[in-house]
């Protein structure tokens, strides 16, 4: 047992004293940090800036009502929704106006323009070049066709107090959300979603490559001769994954207390990643998971080259299930959501995204890391066993068959 | 006493070594001779724990060894490489405690070997920073900073310029004297001046064993032949157990075995104009080439 600290103390202190692993510890909080604070700030940037658009009206009767009716909206923290530019005086003809609007669009002065005209009958055209927000659309549309109810009823003989009851009776659509979010909040909630996924892929890879590359080392060039000559290879694997597993709950201790800066700085709102407590349950299984798949690999690779092909190969398994990030979180009881939870490569990442967006039964939760401690069983034995006998094997790469043959010795 | 006895591993059902007994003797340094792909690699690895043999066992001290046995044997290792990023005394300090060392004697002993190898300047600097040369101390020094009682020396000196051969072979020399010392290599003339008792093994299994004296004045019948003019091909084909140990130019040493010498001159005499004839002790080198030759 004291041979293996040895080897697990020398582990961890290599590895935290290399440039990489201090260039990680800097990088990786600030993505954490951008990850945070990109939805809060896309969201942001959606909801509450004032929006320029334009107005071009070449019947000149609806200019002054329709920029009076819309002025009337107003966002949450008092602006104005819209900033109405008139462009019906900026040209001499129609099409030199619309040019000029075209060109305000285009250089980004607004958003877009709306055009109306009477040819044939009234028009209400939109013009834009990007993105403005369906809801956005939806007023303004609203607010013209008021208007032209307004001057109906008004033709028809009704005052303005009799006009006004008529809007005032009408009602309006409100939405209502189970857990009381609205779609903002559930916007949130799905990019946190990915928070622990990427967490897990990095500390995955990260470690594990570290891991990989570091044996490849030992057996190129023969250290781990002199390492099996002081030590038998279940003390060398017992200190490997004790000095690997140390080095990754570092890691996550200083994300760990980073999260806890953001918590009390407020700039994280952890409301919003529900079942914490499982989501940390499947990250640390399946860290452990993924961590002793690399100890098998690291085992059979005898080169760099190939470490890289194996880290890379195992972190298609790992992303997969941000491939139907979409599909799981908005249907986590699918068959696709269910079969990635309980396949062991991909169980951990796909119910890191599940538990974010539903509440799978307790019943579900011990199923599933039932089916990954049994995974993780067998990985650890068909590992050691890789371990013991793939240590001394240097130069050539194994065969399927020679592996076969390496898993079948007593 | 280190006894191998009976040792047998099958690489995919094939022997590489095969019943191979032999006995070190403390305060002498034992010679494991052989030619590439004799098997003396596998046999310091079964020697030192790192394989486990098909069959028969390692005893020391009249004990099968066992993992306690670990902290009693220092490797050098044939193909050498150590962590290339990190320092020298981390590097030592780790492969000393591995060893079962504390930490003040590990300290203490890095200390010493660093000093007398002139290398104390470079304590802190990390191996890769190192020329080759002082890379190749680094190594050596690791593997007796634990003072081990079994010493396993494959090629010691491979890598080394002659200065620094002659500092290691005084500190081999000067360790064997309370230790068992297993020296592996291809340089003759080294495991000549050096070893007390040799094993030659070829194949995985013993060509011969014992002292080197004794080894030397085996019945070996060796005569050096020199010609008048450089012979490119030598027609012994009448002289069937005529072995030729070595040729240079106009010269060849050869092993008559069982031929007379007069028969032999007479013979040769008539086929080349020989200008030399004598008999000559053999050295190790010319004794292992004659020994596998006649072995293959």
């Amino acid at each position: 047992m004291l041979k293996a600290l040895t080897i697990a103390k020398w582990e961890f202190l290599e590895r935290i004293k290399r440039k990489s692993f201090i260039f990680s510890m800097i990088v990786m909080p600030l993505l954490i940090v951008t990850f945070s604070l990109l939805p809060s700030m896309l969201i942001s940037d959606i909801k509450d800036s004032p929006m320029p658009l334009g107005l071009v009206d070449f019947t000149n009767q609806y200019k002054k009502d329709f920029s009076n009716e819309l002025s009337k909206f107003i966002l949450p923290d008092g602006q104005p929704t819209f900033l109405i530019l008139n462009f019906s005086n900026n040209g001499t003809d129609k099409e030199s106006i619309l040019s000029f609007a075209d060109k305000q669009v285009l250089n980004n002065g607004v958003n877009g323009y709306v055009i109306i005209d009477k040819n044939k009958g009234l028009h209400l055209t939109f013009r834009t070049n990007g993105l403005y927000g369906t809801e956005k659309i939806g007023l303004i549309e609203k607010t013209f066709n008021k208007i032209l109810a307004k001057r109906e009823l008004t033709n028809a003989g009704l005052n303005t107090s009799e006009i006004d009851k008529v809007f005032n009776n009408f009602v309006t659509l409100q939405k209502e959300y189970i857990e009381g979010k609205d779609e903002n909040d559930i916007l949130k909630s799905f990019i946190t979603s990915y928070l622990f996924i990427i967490l897990l892929i990095t500390m995955v890879l990260f470690s594990g490559g570290m891991f990989v590359r570091s044996l490849v080392l030992e057996k190129s060039n023969r250290i781990m001769e002199i390492i099996l000559s002081s030590c038998t290879s279940k003390q060398l694997l017992l200190g490997k994954v004790l000095g690997l597993s140390v080095f990754g709950l570092f890691q996550f201790l200083i994300w760990f207390l980073l999260g806890i800066f953001l918590y009390k700085t407020n700039t994280f709102d952890f409301s919003l990643i529900k079942n914490i407590e499982y989501q940390i349950l499947f990250f640390v299984v399946g860290y452990i998971f993924y961590s002793s798949i690399f100890i098998g690999l690291g085992s059979i690779v005898t080169a760099d080259s190939e470490a890289q092909q194996l880290t890379g190969f195992l972190s298609i398994f790992l992303i997969s299930p941000i491939l139907f990030a979409f599909q799981i979180i908005s249907s986590p009881n699918s068959i696709l959501a269910l079969v990635l939870s309980y396949f062991p490569l991909t169980a951990a990442p796909a119910m890191l995204l599940r538990l974010n967006s539903t509440n799978p039964s307790v019943m579900e939760i011990i199923s599933v890391i039932s089916v990954l401690v049994f995974s993780l069983y067998l990985v650890v034995l068909v590992s050691s066993k890789l371990f013991r006998v793939g240590l001394l094997n240097t130069g050539k790469k194994p065969t399927l068959k020679e592996i076969y043959a390496w898993l079948k010795l007593k | 006493m280190l006894e191998i006895k009976n040792i047998k591993k099958y690489y995919n059902s094939k022997p590489v070594v095969n019943d191979l007994s032999f006995k070190v003797t403390e305060g002498n340094i034992f010679g494991l001779l052989g030619p590439n792909g004799a098997g003396k690699t596998t046999t310091l690895r079964i020697i030192l724990g790192i394989l486990l043999p098909a069959s028969g066992n390692v005893y020391f001290n009249g004990q099968p060894t066992n993992e306690s046995f670990f902290n009693l044997t220092g490797y050098l290792p044939e193909e050498r490489g150590l962590y290339p990023k990190s320092n020298v005394r981390n590097i030592l300090s780790y492969l000393g405690k591995l060893k079962g060392v504390g930490r003040a004697k590990v300290e203490k002993n890095i200390n010493y070997w660093l000093e007398r190898l002139e290398l104390t300047q470079y304590k802190k600097y990390k191996l890769e920073e190192l020329s080759k040369g002082n890379q190749q101390k680094i190594q050596f020094i690791s593997a007796i900073i634990h003072q081990p009682k079994v010493l396993i020396l494959d090629e010691p000196f491979s890598g080394f310029d002659p200065l620094n051969q002659n500092i290691f072979r005084e500190i081999i020399v000067e360790l064997s004297k309370e230790r068992y010392v297993i020296l592996s290599t291809h340089q003759m003339d080294l495991a000549e001046s050096l070893c007390k008792e040799i094993v030659l093994i070829n194949n995985g299994k013993e060509v011969i064993s014992g002292t080197l004296g004794n080894i030397l004045s085996t019945d070996k019948n060796l005569y050096e032949v020199s010609f008048s003019s450089n012979i490119t091909e030598l027609d012994f084909n009448k002289f069937n157990s005529v072995n030729i140990i070595s040729k240079k130019e106009n010269t060849v040493i050869i092993d008559l075995a069982e031929v007379s010498p007069a028969y032999f001159i007479k013979e040769i005499s008539k086929l080349y104009e020989v200008s030399e004839f004598k008999k000559i002790k053999p050295s190790l080198h010319q004794t292992f080439l004659s020994l596998i030759n006649s072995d293959q």
